[in-house]
């Protein structure tokens, strides 16, 4: 009797365990598959947290232009002004879905650097310089740091270059949506209430591209996290470095600075949702382990709690450098991003390398490149994680070269 | 020998196909901790080893050990899955 009681409660425990893992395998190991991207609510850097400006009236009914551009980042933006400098008089429309600086742009730390994640590349030499000189040259008031890192506020880098793009005469309009961009002479692009019609486009959306329908098989968004103390007493900044990378198991790399007022800005991570999925805002675990990776590198930081944090996608390519393509049948689509967290910099130049592209000027052979064709789901979400987590875990290591 | 009692020597019989229930069982133990890093197979093939290795032992097919390793892996698995996912790493 004892003995059949024992092993009735031994298999009742065991069926309960197996069913209580079972729900938790199934709800952690796939809950995110079951979100969508309509019950995203985003949040704010916080750059855009220090204030927003007021967002540009949405295009509505019938347009033409000779340039459009879909992305107010860093990128769409650059583009602008490079092809407006070259060729004054140009009709350049760009078409933000959000508000400028929405993006990875406005969401990053505002740290500059030379080089992509994986190297120096030519044509990649000197994009701080070139940043420096583009915000010097048109009068940007962005908090530029030149020494001893190049550090800027990436918002508001992003708004003097639309004012000077506007200044130059573009066009900016905000929170107007490309539903749909249909190839031709010129390419239609439609949106809520809206057609743009134009002989040449620029998508310069990164991580959202591939949501466009553009270069789905090659670009892709990973969500990363970043956050930023309050205002921290100066006995603890003095042995805070102004610029952090750090590249330890544990996190795939966490970078940082200090930021206005005293406070430290830290990032981290990188994560893809299934169907390029973009409605991620963070979870309960999010930001106490992006707390524990700072904690763990400066240990004099963790009694210092967050006092604000964000999350965001940055655009990826399977090699990890940034990518430029031609789409469509009549080859007046053009596509840029992949930046892998390198954006402020490579970003503007890469804006400039676009904006040479329409005067029939090649760009670097290497942003031409061919990439690996990522696979379609469910393989693309299993195969870019797994790869993700073995970096962040220390078993692998993408070779850079140089 | 001719009184009828059993031999002392003489175990349970073995239910057919046992043998090959412990070494899946096994081997789906280890499979599980394996794959902890690969989103969506790790909870796949942790779930399916634990009903597999509950349906094998319910019938008896299993031995202590496989039970063990076959559970243990998959519990051990989707810890580690799970810490990969949301504890360890941002």
């Amino acid at each position: 009797m004892d003995a059949h009681t024992t092993m009735s409660l031994t298999r009742r425990t065991f069926v309960r365990t197996a069913a209580i893992a079972g729900i938790g395998g199934a709800y952690f190991g796939g809950a995110h598959l079951l979100l969508k991207d309509e019950r995203w609510t985003p949040n704010r850097s916080f750059w855009v947290s220090r204030g927003r400006e007021p967002a540009g009236a949405p295009l509505r009914g019938e347009r033409e232009a000779d340039l459009a551009i879909i992305g107010g980042g860093v990128t769409g933006l650059s583009t602008a002004v490079h092809a407006l400098l070259r060729s004054p008089g140009l009709q350049v429309v760009i078409l933000e879905a959000q508000y400028v600086g929405f993006g990875a742009t406005g969401r990053s730390g505002g740290v500059l650097g030379n080089g992509t994640e994986m190297g120096t590349p030519p044509g990649t030499e000197d994009t701080v310089p070139f940043v420096i000189d583009l915000v010097d040259r048109l009068g940007i008031a962005c908090e530029l740091e030149r020494a001893p890192v190049a550090q800027l506020d990436p918002y508001r880098y992003a708004l003097g270059l639309k004012h000077a793009a506007e200044g130059l005469g573009a066009t900016v309009h905000e929170g107007c949506r490309v539903r749909s961009i249909e190839d031709g002479a010129p390419v239609t692009l439609r949106g809520d209430g809206f057609t743009l019609r134009a002989p040449k486009v620029i998508v310069a959306t990164n991580g959202y591209t591939p949501k466009l329908g553009i270069a789905t098989s090659r670009l892709f968004p990973a969500h990363t996290a970043a956050a930023v103390t309050g205002p921290l007493p100066r006995e603890i900044l003095r042995d805070i470095p102004d610029s952090i990378l750090v590249m330890t198991s544990g996190e795939m790399y966490m970078w940082g600075r200090k930021a206005p007022n005293g406070r430290v800005l830290v990032g981290a991570g990188a994560r893809y949702f299934y169907d390029n999925g973009l409605h991620y805002s963070g979870d309960g675990f999010l930001f106490p382990a992006l707390h524990r990776c700072m904690a763990k590198s400066f240990p004099a930081l963790a009694s210092y709690p967050f006092q604000h944090t964000w999350t965001g996608p940055m655009g990826c390519t399977a090699d990890q450098e940034p990518i430029i393509g031609i789409a469509g049948g009549s080859g007046n689509i053009i596509y840029c991003g992949g930046y892998c967290g390198h954006g402020i910099a490579m970003g503007s130049k890469a804006g400039f390398f676009l904006a040479g592209m329409l005067h029939g000027e090649k760009p670097p052979a290497w942003m031409l490149r061919p990439t690996l064709d990522l696979p379609g789901e469910p393989l693309r979400y299993i195969a870019v994680n797994a790869v993700i987590n073995l970096m962040n875990l220390g078993l692998y290591r993408m070779p850079k070269h140089d | 020998m001719t009184d009828g009692a059993p031999p002392a020597d003489v175990r349970p019989a073995v239910p057919p196909g046992a043998r090959a229930a412990s070494r899946w069982a096994r081997a789906l133990g280890v499979l599980s901790v394996v794959v902890f890093f690969v989103p969506l197979v790790a909870p796949l093939v942790q779930a399916g080893t634990l009903v597999y290795v509950l349906f094998a032992a319910w019938h008896g097919w299993l031995d202590r050990t496989s039970v063990i390793v076959g559970a243990g892996g998959s519990a051990l698995g989707f810890v580690l899955f799970f810490a990969t996912q949301y504890i360890w790493i941002v």
